[in-house]
């Protein structure tokens, strides 16, 4: 069954429960969104905020207690759906009896592919990320970062279409995280979805099409980075005016809340935060037609990384939002 | 079949990388080459009951093995079978199937609970395979390497019973499946709490448990079984002496609603050599020719395909579970 999105969530929710029931724990809830084929969508959130478990239920490792999702139009956790996703874990673990090339081959079978077409694919990915010369390596003496991108390839072996990751560039230097960079754009050209799992905003803000946020289990952003950088775009403006004070409240008045601060006669300072940079030029062009001398004045950017932890810690999206944000 | 078959082969890619299935055959080759000094001699034995009767003695590297077996009232021709039967009681029954059992229990007890562990099994489960087979096949795996070690180890007993003793018999050979069963019926449990709680210690306990309560469940039955019969004799001369026993009826609830239920319900490895006899010697033979179990109070069954049955039963019913279990368990 094909599907006009990639991947399809709608409503979910997971809770956790303990043996007996008494206790749980919602990690995920109400959590909807839609991801086009071809984009790299990143999943962004703190630690604890419920990613890992929205990736395992779209893996149909663990099952959603309340809403559905689709993988490619199929129900998640089918053999089918499953046959068409390239994953790679958090904490990915092989088992230490295995050599680059031998835990490579091992995860192509189990996607059903045939020992000489692994063998083919397995050296052009082993190349790419630079690991030509450690296949005969057992992997317990392979580094983190090595061990990642054996990861990676075993993700990219059966050429899936859709990839989900989670935390791809952990533990990977500087280098190794371009050339996994690099692999993710050179597999979104060839028209793959790619799911990102990071905690890292600047890792994703290189190569994301659109961005999720999670927090708590809930939404609390979706949309593309330029939105983010939007946000992030806000600046708190501290002004020291000159002139009649009456004057200047009514050209500052429409902003919304401002600290005045007096300095001298008809000498003050304002802290005021405007939407964007437009506003200033308003703000600005009010002040300057109100007769008011702008004896100085700091502009305050917000960095992506404010914007992100501002939108943690922001309320939910209700579903009016949710609407107009897919 | 693919998918599973990888799984099979990485579990012996796996025991040849860690040394394991070379350690187990190193040990068994040590433990074949020290059965090569033993002898069988028949040698004639005199009682004051039976003035010329015949007897074995067992020889190791020549020197006389405790006192000569004696075969009351048996033709000397049948003394064949009661060496043969010898060999499968002490040598293949206790030493291969006690130790060998336990061995191998050791060995693959970690074999499930590493596949569910975190960080492992998440990248199983994304791959299309079924999660029942997916654990079915790795208790396939187990099974085959352990079968492939007891091929070894029971073709060369086969060869030093019939090359040093001159016991070519099938019976031998015939505990290779016998002996693969016996380690399903308890792999099968350490396989189930490996899924549950994916810990090899907690596996190789509980299978080592349930092992205890299956030799205890079924001597109990047995031993119980023989106090009534005694009882169920002396009931009428109880009733004539007006003697009461207080505790007799205590004990028939503790028999029929606790040991013949845990019985019926658990398998019966105990029993299957009987059935391996029914089968090679034919009905009159079973449990009474062959004198398996002489020194152990086996016990003889009547059926000599209950065990199996039931036993086969039981491993269907915690494989089934186990594949609930990991059907509808969350990593």
């Amino acid at each position: 069954m094909d599907s006009a999105f990639a991947i399809e969530v709608d409503s979910l929710g997971k809770t956790y429960r303990s043996t007996l029931g008494r206790r749980q724990h919602e990690a995920l809830r109400d959590v909807s969104f839609n991801v086009a084929p071809g984009q790299i969508f990143g999943l962004l959130g703190p630690n604890g905020a419920g990613k890992t478990t929205l990736l395992k239920v779209l893996l149909g490792i663990i099952r959603p207690s309340a809403g559905r999702a689709r993988i490619l139009g199929e129900a998640i956790g089918s053999s089918s759906s499953r046959r068409r996703v390239g994953y790679l874990p958090e904490r990915l673990r092989v088992p230490l009896h295995h050599t680059a090339d031998s835990a490579i081959t091992f995860y192509g079978r189990l996607s059903g592919l045939s020992g000489r077409a692994s063998r083919i694919r397995r050296k052009e990915l082993l190349e790419q990320v630079g690991l030509s010369d450690w296949e005969r390596v057992r992997v317990g003496k392979l580094s983190k970062g090595m061990l990642q991108k054996i990861g990676l390839i075993a993700a990219l072996l059966h050429d899936p279409q859709i990839l989900i990751l989670d935390e791809p560039t952990e533990g990977l230097d500087p280098v190794g995280r371009k050339q996994v960079r690099d692999i993710l754009l050179a597999a979104r050209e060839q028209g793959k979805t790619i799911f990102l799992n990071s905690h890292m905003l600047l890792e994703l803000e290189l190569i994301c099409d659109q961005i999720a946020i999670l927090n708590g289990g809930q939404l609390r952003f979706l949309g593309s980075l330029d939105a983010i950088r939007r946000r992030s775009e806000s600046a708190r403006l501290e002004l020291e005016l000159q002139g009649p004070e009456t004057e200047a409240r009514a050209a500052l008045d429409m902003y919304g809340e401002a600290r005045w601060a007096q300095l001298g006669e008809a000498h003050y300072r304002v802290d005021l935060t405007l939407a964007d940079q437009l506003a200033v030029d308003q703000c600005i062009d009010g002040l300057r037609a109100g007769g008011i001398s702008i004896v100085g004045l700091r502009h305050h950017t917000t960095s992506l990384e404010e914007a992100f932890l501002e939108i943690i810690s922001s309320e939910p999206l209700d579903s009016e939002e949710k609407e107009e944000q897919k | 079949m693919k998918p599973y078959l990888a799984v099979i082969m990485d579990l012996f890619r796996a025991a040849l990388c860690s040394r394991v299935l070379w350690i187990l055959l190193l040990l068994i080759t040590c433990f074949l080459l020290s059965l090569l000094p033993l002898t069988l001699e028949r040698v004639p034995y005199q009682t004051s009951d039976s003035p010329t009767g015949n007897a074995l003695q067992i020889r190791y590297a020549g020197y006389d093995f405790g006192p000569p077996l004696q075969v009351h009232g048996r033709a000397p021709e049948r003394l064949v079978s009661f060496a043969v039967a010898w060999f499968l009681d002490y040598i293949v029954d206790f030493m291969v199937g006690f130790f060998g059992v336990f061995i191998a229990l050791v060995v693959t007890s970690p074999i499930i609970p590493e596949t569910y562990k975190k960080g492992s099994v998440e990248l199983l489960l994304s791959k299309p395979v079924s999660r029942p087979l997916l654990f079915l096949a790795k208790c396939v795996g187990a099974c085959a390497f352990v079968f492939l070690n007891i091929v070894y180890l029971f073709v060369g007993l086969w060869l030093i019973a019939g090359l040093r003793l001159g016991l070519w018999d099938v019976g031998i050979l015939a505990a290779i499946p016998v002996f693969i069963f016996y380690f399903v019926i308890f792999y099968c449990v350490s396989a189930l709490a490996g899924l549950i709680w994916r810990n090899a210690i907690v596996s190789l306990t509980l299978a080592l448990v349930f092992w205890g309560a299956c030799i205890v469940v079924a001597q109990s039955k047995t031993v119980m079984e023989r106090v009534f019969d005694t009882e169920q004799s002396a009931a009428a001369l109880e009733r004539e002496n007006s003697i009461d026993q207080p505790g007799r009826e205590f004990w028939k609830s503790i028999y029929r609603f606790g040991v013949l239920p845990l019985y019926t319900v658990f398998p019966k490895p105990l029993e299957l050599d009987n059935t391996v006899q029914y089968l090679l010697n034919g009905p009159q033979d079973a449990g009474e020719n062959i004198p398996l179990h002489r020194f152990r109070s086996g016990a003889v069954v009547q059926n000599p395909y209950s065990p199996v049955v039931s036993s086969a039963i039981f491993v269907a019913v915690v494989l089934g579970i186990g594949c609930l279990v990991s059907y509808r368990a969350e990593y």
